[in-house]
């Protein structure tokens, strides 16, 4: 079939416009000159250097790094008994769950942000860092459940009965035939989480306190100030470093189609 | 007292549907038991209560003298035979059939041997590294009933196991399952829609309707001789005609209908004056031109040629129209709108209480 001009048109264009902004950060961060600037008129690997050793970005680094971590693993021990228990069972309120469980990818991010500020602030009782890891649980939370649901459909309750049958406890079915089967679910997860945590700008900019910043919001507040190639390096370190990690996942797993 | 004996058994999904009602069944040691009915009279709902995935509100079940009703699903020593076969995904041939025996820790050198025993008697040899994935359909089904045997199980339950296989497959497996269960001698429970599946597999079949159990009895006995009107419309007896009893003698009734009187055989005990339904088979019904005994006229609908015989559709005195098959070699010339004599020899003319349906 002869493909159509308009159809060769927009592809050129979503090309552009998906990969185009990141190849601009990309040059720009090797640029010599101290201001943003494409196409570069050199090259030098200075502004790395720069970055990695400023103590600022290498605190909120290492804590976004465990912010990510921490909350992804929490939201994962609380989202796949959520989603279990919404699949196999039938209980008053599960549409309740089912709903709660969509609102932080409908509600914007601000307002999150804002309601989950207030919501502290009234109850008071914990620290920033354990503010952030609630935070950042909760709005990671449905893409735990969503994903674990979409892979528990695909595995019948009669392979939980057949386990059952033969002699493993409900736990021990769990363990040795679901959680197996959930595999693909729970890692393209648990990346989705790692990912969106890491990143995350508007909750972090309602819940970060003194002394506690994520590094999107370092990273923020630094562009106000210096707006140099030094950003465009750290931001290529970012692109480069999440590229790894989902291109490792994918060779350890097997999983083309993770996300 | 039976092996498998079920008492007063009764469940309900939720506080008001009840789905068994005061079941009672029992099952002798080594014999194979089919529950027989349409969609939603309880078949599955049994099975599962004997597996213990559901819990009864009131009842007991019995195996083998110990009381089961309250011990949960993994520690019942029950072998499950599913509909859409319930293979672990992510386990290979071999490894689904070990897990059960992993379950109750036994030696590795054990549980090859006693695996490979069982993958030989269900013809696997060869397909140990499978995945279910990559087996047919026929095949991930012997896999389900070697892991469920492999266990030696106190009781076998199989669920629809051949429904989801296609015609030629499924009278293979039939006959496979039959060998099988015969040649380990375990007691088996087996749920069907399917008479013929159930007449084949049996030594018991209990047809089942709303949650109770309306007909007991061996194959040839449910076969020809149902009991209610739902176990003949239910294996295959097709009603022709209503009537009243007017006389009785040895096992045969005289009923009379619309100015004749036909004689049909009784199953159970009639009383002069009630009123019956009168049941045959579509290949137990004859065509004749002349009038006489047990013979009542019928208006021709529609002829079909199917190779050895031919279906004709018929239209009965009531209005209702019925369909009969007859051999080839023994058609007489009658065309579509011909009226002609129905004659059904009183041992295949079953005369059914009217009552409940």
């Amino acid at each position: 079939m002869k493909i159509n001009r308009w159809l060769i048109f927009s592809l050129v264009i979503a090309f552009i416009i998906l990969l185009g902004p990141f190849l601009v950060i990309f040059f720009a961060s090797f640029e010599p000159s101290s201001t943003l600037r494409f196409p570069p008129t050199g090259f030098t690997l200075s502004w790395f250097k720069k970055v990695i050793a400023m103590p600022m970005f290498q605190k909120s680094f290492v804590f976004s790094l465990q912010l990510a971590l921490y909350s992804s693993f929490l939201s994962l021990l609380l989202g796949v008994p959520v989603a279990y228990v919404t699949a196999r069972y039938d209980f008053k309120g599960k549409r309740l769950v089912e709903f709660a469980t969509t609102l932080p990818v409908i509600i914007p991010g601000m307002v999150a942000g804002l309601a989950l500020l207030r919501f502290f602030v009234l109850l008071n009782v914990f620290s920033v860092q354990t503010t952030l890891l609630i935070g950042h649980t909760a709005i990671v939370l449905p893409y735990v459940v969503r994903s674990t649901l979409a892979s528990l459909v695909n595995l019948p309750v009669s392979v939980e009965e057949a386990a059952q049958s033969l002699g493993a406890s409900p736990l021990k079915s769990f363990f040795l035939v679901v959680l197996p089967n959930i595999r693909v679910g729970i890692i393209s997860a648990f990346i989705m989480t790692f990912i969106t945590s890491f990143n995350n700008v508007p909750i972090s900019l309602f819940l970060t306190g003194p002394g506690v910043n994520t590094l999107p919001i370092v990273m923020m507040t630094y562009m106000e100030y210096y707006y140099n190639p030094s950003i465009a390096a750290l931001s290529t370190l970012l692109i480069g470093a999440t590229l790894a990690v989902v291109l490792l996942v994918q060779k350890i797993f097997g999983i083309s189609k993770l996300l | 007292m039976a092996f498998l004996e079920i008492m007063d058994l009764s469940v309900a999904y939720q506080r008001n549907v009840t789905v068994l009602r005061n079941l009672n069944l029992a099952v002798e040691r080594g014999s194979f038991l089919s529950l027989l009915g349409p969609s939603g009279c309880g078949k599955t709902t049994t099975l599962k209560t004997l597996a213990g995935f559901l819990s009864p509100i009131s009842g007991r079940i019995i195996v083998n003298g110990r009381d089961y009703t309250k011990i949960p699903a993994h520690k019942r020593n029950m072998g499950i035979v599913f509909q859409n076969y319930a293979l672990f995904p992510h386990l290979n041939v071999f490894e689904n059939i070990a897990f059960g025996l992993k379950m109750r820790h036994m030696s590795k050198s054990e549980i090859e041997e006693k695996v490979k025993k069982s993958i030989d008697l269900v013809g696997l040899s060869g397909l140990e590294h499978r995945l279910p994935s990559q087996l047919s359909g026929g095949q991930q089904q012997r896999v389900g009933i070697a892991r469920a045997i492999v266990i030696e199980p106190d009781l076998l339950l199989m669920d629809e196991p051949l429904s989801n296989l296609d015609a030629n497959l499924r009278t293979e497996m039939r006959n496979e399952i039959r060998r099988i269960q015969q040649s380990l001698g375990i007691t088996t429970v087996y749920v069907t829609h399917d008479q013929s599946e159930a007449v084949a597999l049996s030594d018991q079949i209990a047809v089942m309707n709303f949650g109770k159990i309306v007909q007991l009895g061996t194959p040839r006995d449910v076969f020809s001789n149902p009991k209610t009107r739902f176990v003949a419309n239910f294996m295959g007896f097709q009603e022709v005609a209503a009537g009243y009893v007017e006389g009785l003698q040895d096992g045969y009734a005289v009923i009379k209908m619309e100015g004749r009187s036909l004689t049909a055989r009784t199953t159970t005990k009639l009383a002069i004056g009630e009123k019956v339904i009168l049941c045959a088979r579509a290949k137990k019904m004859q065509i004749d031109t002349q009038n006489g005994e047990n013979r009542f006229w019928v208006k021709v609908v529609s002829k079909i040629f199917q190779g050895d015989s031919i279906s004709i559709v018929l239209k009965v005195p009531s209005g209702r129209t019925i369909n009969v098959e007859i051999e080839t070699s023994k058609l007489e010339n009658f065309a579509q709108g011909d009226e002609v004599f129905l004659y059904i020899p009183k041992e295949h003319l079953l005369a059914i209480k009217e009552e409940e349906k």
